[in-house]
């Protein structure tokens, strides 16, 4: 069977749609003044942050290149500490090993922290498969639960609903939960969701977060959060089980100090976030609180293999989400736009090492290359230098249209042939510089449609330098 | 026998790796014990005074009381202001301290509904204001998170400058504990349509109070 | 052999370095003007400009379409060309950033080449990072009485640095006032291929360019790359701006006095 990339009319349907929807626009915009303006006061407040940044990115480097003696190390000290680690070498795997423990504990319900990597291997879709409860407790992952929807960003996930959309979604499902009347009001939305949540991480057997940072030193993974979800979460279920890409370990407290100041400043513009929660293995004896069983997931699926190579330093990503927000094109379209789990920049880059150049299809092309992502990145990640590649990728396995692929190569041809080039391109010149002269700029040409479609075309001035040039410095 | 899925996916990344010889895990080893000293913020002045500020600009207010004796009536003072209920959770490990013998007191782990709790700090940080729990036996994790007011004790004396500065008081602890939790600000959401909505599903309030007195 | 250290050197075996234009094939086809004025600018800051007949393009269309075996072709043959020049210089960020730092990345297998693309990295520049870094110029003045705003296209300023050198050029043009515009170091959404292959996505991302430029309130807008020019004259034009559109060396060259950008002859 040959493999095919995704059509990319899929792709332009889900930007159509993205750029056409005015309340996506409108909340799109509103988070130039909100989030991407804070981080930039961050930034500016902190003038050791670029310092930071070199020191975040020496860390991920050492950490990966030694990523199998960090894990070994992360895994000894979990088990020393009471907790059980679990090795998934993809989605499949990953869901299975949830899926067992779930069973193993009899459990019936199960709350959930906003954890991205759950996204990536559809562990929810698994899991009610089970006839378990799933309950998202994060507000945002809530509300898109209620919705079922798929985050539109990584950090906001909720960043493409309106309130007036929320609240109808909530009228629908809270009515008999004891609110009946509909509201707009953010406050009265939320204090919903905290009175609605609050029995469940009570009544949980299983509560699962995602880490942003393993320790190996200790064997904690971390969570770094504002709503204290995730907290209720892992306290209060009986079971407490972590889900984790491999990339996420660091060695100790002391790296993690430095990731910690880089995260919180470019995901949401703030020093540091209200809850930061080192969790280490199950409660200890005499503990009054806490869960009695602790288990990590390692994930692979698709991350070793990014190992070798320049697509390492894509497993430097700490999943902030500042490359998104500074993406004129995630700007303008949107992360639903995408059609997979990351969006922005860091998703056109990982969904096709995760899920494979057929499904990401267009994803590493639709970028000007502009290099605003790797400039705000805190681990400084070349995102436009691996974007290149994938289409490099693509180029080799004869994913690129074969329009494109005439074209390039017809430039190609001519741009090593001086005599030729002239030649064809000195007539053209003359000739579209004769008729653009009166206007200026053309409105529509011919083969140029994505051009003119929406702006003018700005006519040639005539000869070309070369022929000008040729004749100043005739003798 | 087929290989473990742990096995494969260590292999898969050793395959990727260059090959380590023995020096270089003790390097490795070597380099958990003693990290590198990285970047750290600079700020002058003084620890208390910073840390007090930065608290307060992350929306959570101080006090300062003499002893732990006095905690106590500061508290009861805030509950008569707000007219709530004098039901209050205390960690346990607080037991010793004298509380206003009106107030129900729950020495025990978190409720569902819990208007007020009081739990005890193992170190704030001036660098970012934030205070740090850590679970054990008389240190119930959920208390910081259920109720609307939290009330964080802190002993001035715990101040430290940087973050990094907490983990040698936490690595001195007979075990590492359970849960650290570094509390930096009220529990808040903005993911209904970007606007700052307090709480969430922790604290409506931090209010820090700062013992002056040594331990 | 540092950039300053190789400029001293020339400078030393004689006063006025050899200097290689490279035009970029979009100033070359589409506006000779940019490169004369170029030309102008290297020579009265005292360079002996020449411009290799056998140059077309830097190959950065195929580079950034993945097509990198046919980017070492035109690299291979850009390095032939440009080999014996004290200096390279060109009118546009984007190209000469495929020239100092692309060409070196697509020869790392390859010790040769890659030598040979680094040491024409090193001698490579953008025009306005050269006058104002490497040669420390002072333009002679010129006049222009416009209200101006400067877009910093990407490339130059993420690859190569430049932000203030072309403004620092222009506050010496007498009568020029430069006001800044919001977000002017976001991209137009030219992007190369990138406008004709998702159209909708990039004149979205010019129509808030064009609003940024149009909110400053300035009647001219000035770049110093040709290809994100052409498309925000191009959009400006379609929603009937009558900003007036050049490239910087235009106008710190005097030689601003045509057409503008997209403009009709009649004007002059």
């Amino acid at each position: 069977m040959t493999a095919h990339a995704r059509p990319p009319h899929e792709f332009d349907a889900r930007v159509t749609t993205g750029l056409g929807d005015a309340n996506l626009q409108r909340s799109l915009n509103a988070l130039k003044g909100t989030f991407i303006a804070a981080r930039g006061h961050a930034v500016t407040a902190l003038p050791e942050f670029e310092a930071l940044r070199d020191d975040g990115k020496a860390i991920k480097d050492h950490t990966l290149a030694n990523l199998d003696f960090y894990l070994q190390r992360y895994e000894e000290e979990v088990v020393r500490r009471g907790g059980q680690v679990h090795w998934a070498r993809d989605a499949a795997e990953a869901c299975d090993i949830v899926r067992t423990i779930c069973r193993e504990a009899g459990a019936r319900t199960v709350t959930k922290g906003k954890s991205m990597v759950s996204e990536e291997i559809a562990l929810n879709d698994a899991l009610e498969a089970d006839g378990l409860e799933v309950i998202e407790t994060d507000a945002g992952e809530y509300i898109l639960q209620l919705g079922r929807e798929a985050p539109s960003h990584i950090v906001m996930p909720t960043v493409h609903k309106t309130t007036d959309q929320i609240a109808d979604l909530f009228q629908k499902h809270h009515g008999e939960l004891g609110f009946p009347d509909r509201t707009t009001d953010a406050a009265e939305l939320i204090a919903q969701v905290r009175t609605v949540l609050r029995d469940k991480y009570f009544k949980a057997d299983v509560g699962i977060t995602g880490a942003n940072f393993l320790v190996a030193e200790t064997g904690s993974n971390i969570i770094v959060t504002n709503e204290g979800n995730g907290d209720l979460t892992s306290t209060l279920a009986r079971v407490h089980i972590v889900t984790t890409g491999i990339e996420k370990v660091i060695p100790t407290l002391e790296d993690l100090s430095v990731m910690l100041r880089l995260l919180a400043r470019s995901a949401l513009g703030s020093e540091i976030t209200s809850y930061t929660t080192l969790s280490t293995g199950p409660r200890r004896s005499g503990d009054l609180d806490g869960p009695e069983a602790y288990h990590v997931v390692l994930i692979d699926n698709g991350r070793a293999n990014m190992l070798a190579g320049h697509f390492r330093e894509m497993l430097r990503c700490i999943r902030c989400g500042a490359c998104m927000n500074h993406c004129p094109v995630y700007m303008s379209v949107g992360g639903h736009a995408y059609g997979s789990v990351y969006p922005g920049p860091m998703g056109a880059v990982l969904t096709p090492m995760i899920n494979g150049h057929e499904a990401a299809g267009e994803l590493p092309h639709a970028c000007t290359l502009n290099g605003r992502c790797q400039s705000v990145c805190p681990v400084k990640i070349p995102l436009p230098d691996l974007l290149r590649r994938l289409r490099h990728q693509q180029w080799e396995k004869k994913f690129v249209s074969a329009k494109v692929r005439w074209g390039v190569g017809a430039w190609a041809w001519l741009a090593t042939k001086p005599r030729l080039y002239k030649l064809a391109t000195g007539a053209a010149m003359r000739v579209l510089g004769w008729a653009g002269r009166d206007k200026g700029a053309f409105r529509s040409l011919p083969l140029a449609s994505g051009w003119t479609k929406g702006r003018d075309m700005p006519a040639p001035q005539g000869p070309t330098f070369q022929e000008l040039w040729a004749r100043r410095t005739r003798p | 026998m087929s290989l473990s899925s742990r096995d494969l996916v260590l292999g898969r990344i050793r395959g990727a790796l260059n090959a380590r010889g023995d020096a270089d895990v003790i390097a490795l080893k070597q380099r958990i014990s003693s990290p590198p000293r990285w970047t750290r913020p600079a700020f002058d002045g003084d620890d208390v005074a910073r840390f007090v500020q930065k608290a307060k600009a992350n929306l959570s207010s101080v006090e300062f009381v003499a002893t732990l004796a006095d905690v106590g009536n500061a508290v009861n003072a805030i509950l008569q202001f707000q007219g709530t209920p004098r039901d209050v959770s205390i960690a346990p490990g607080l037991a010793h301290v004298a509380w206003p013998e009106h107030w129900t007191v729950n020495f025990g782990t978190g409720r569902p509904v819990e208007h007020v709790a009081i739990t005890d700090a193992t170190a704030g940080i001036a660098e970012t204001g934030s205070v740090v729990m850590c679970s054990e036996a008389g240190r119930p994790g959920g208390l910081n998170f259920l109720p609307e007011l939290h009330v964080a004790v802190l002993h001035k004396a715990d101040i430290v400058h940087h973050l990094e500065d907490i983990w040698p008081k936490i690595r001195a602890l007979p075990v590492w504990p359970r849960a650290v939790n570094i509390i930096s600000a009220p529990s808040r959401t903005a993911d209904v349509a970007q606007i700052v909505v307090r709480p969430a599903h922790g604290p409506k309030s931090l209010h820090i109070i700062i013992v002056e007195a040594e331990q | 052999m540092t950039i300053n250290e190789a400029h001293q050197r020339s400078e030393q075996a004689t006063s006025s370095p050899r200097v290689a234009l490279f035009v970029t094939c979009l100033v070359d086809l589409m506006r000779p003007n940019i490169g004369f004025a170029a030309v102008k600018l290297l020579e009265d800051a005292g360079c002996r400009v020449e411009v290799p007949r056998s140059q077309v393009c830097c190959g950065q269309p195929a580079y950034n379409s993945g097509d990198f075996a046919s980017t070492q072709r035109i690299a291979k043959h850009v390095i032939d060309t440009f080999a014996d020049y004290d200096y390279v210089v060109g009118p546009s960020g984007s190209c000469m950033a495929t020239i100092k730092t692309g060409y070196p990345a697509l020869f790392e297998d390859d010790a040769v080449w890659h030598a040979r693309a680094v040491k024409l990295a090193q001698r490579s520049h953008e025009l306005m990072s050269f006058l104002r870094d490497v040669l420390k110029a002072t333009p002679p003045q010129t006049r222009m009485a416009a209200t101006a705003t400067y877009h910093d296209s990407c490339s130059g300023l993420r690859s190569l640095g430049i932000k203030d050198q072309p403004r620092d050029l222009l506050a010496r043009v007498r009568d020029l006032k430069l006001v800044e515009m919001q977000d002017s170091d976001v991209c137009c959404g030219f992007g190369g291929t990138f406008c004709v292959k998702y159209p909708d996505i990039s004149v979205k991302m010019v129509t808030d360019k064009a609003a940024n430029i149009d909110a400053t309130g300035a009647d001219m807008l000035l770049g110093g790359d040709l290809g994100c020019l052409l498309n925000m004259a191009g959009r400006l034009r379609r929603l009937g701006k009558s900003t007036r559109v050049f490239h910087a060396a235009e106008v710190l060259a005097g030689m601003a006095d045509g057409p503008a950008i997209g403009e009709a002859e009649e004007r002059r």
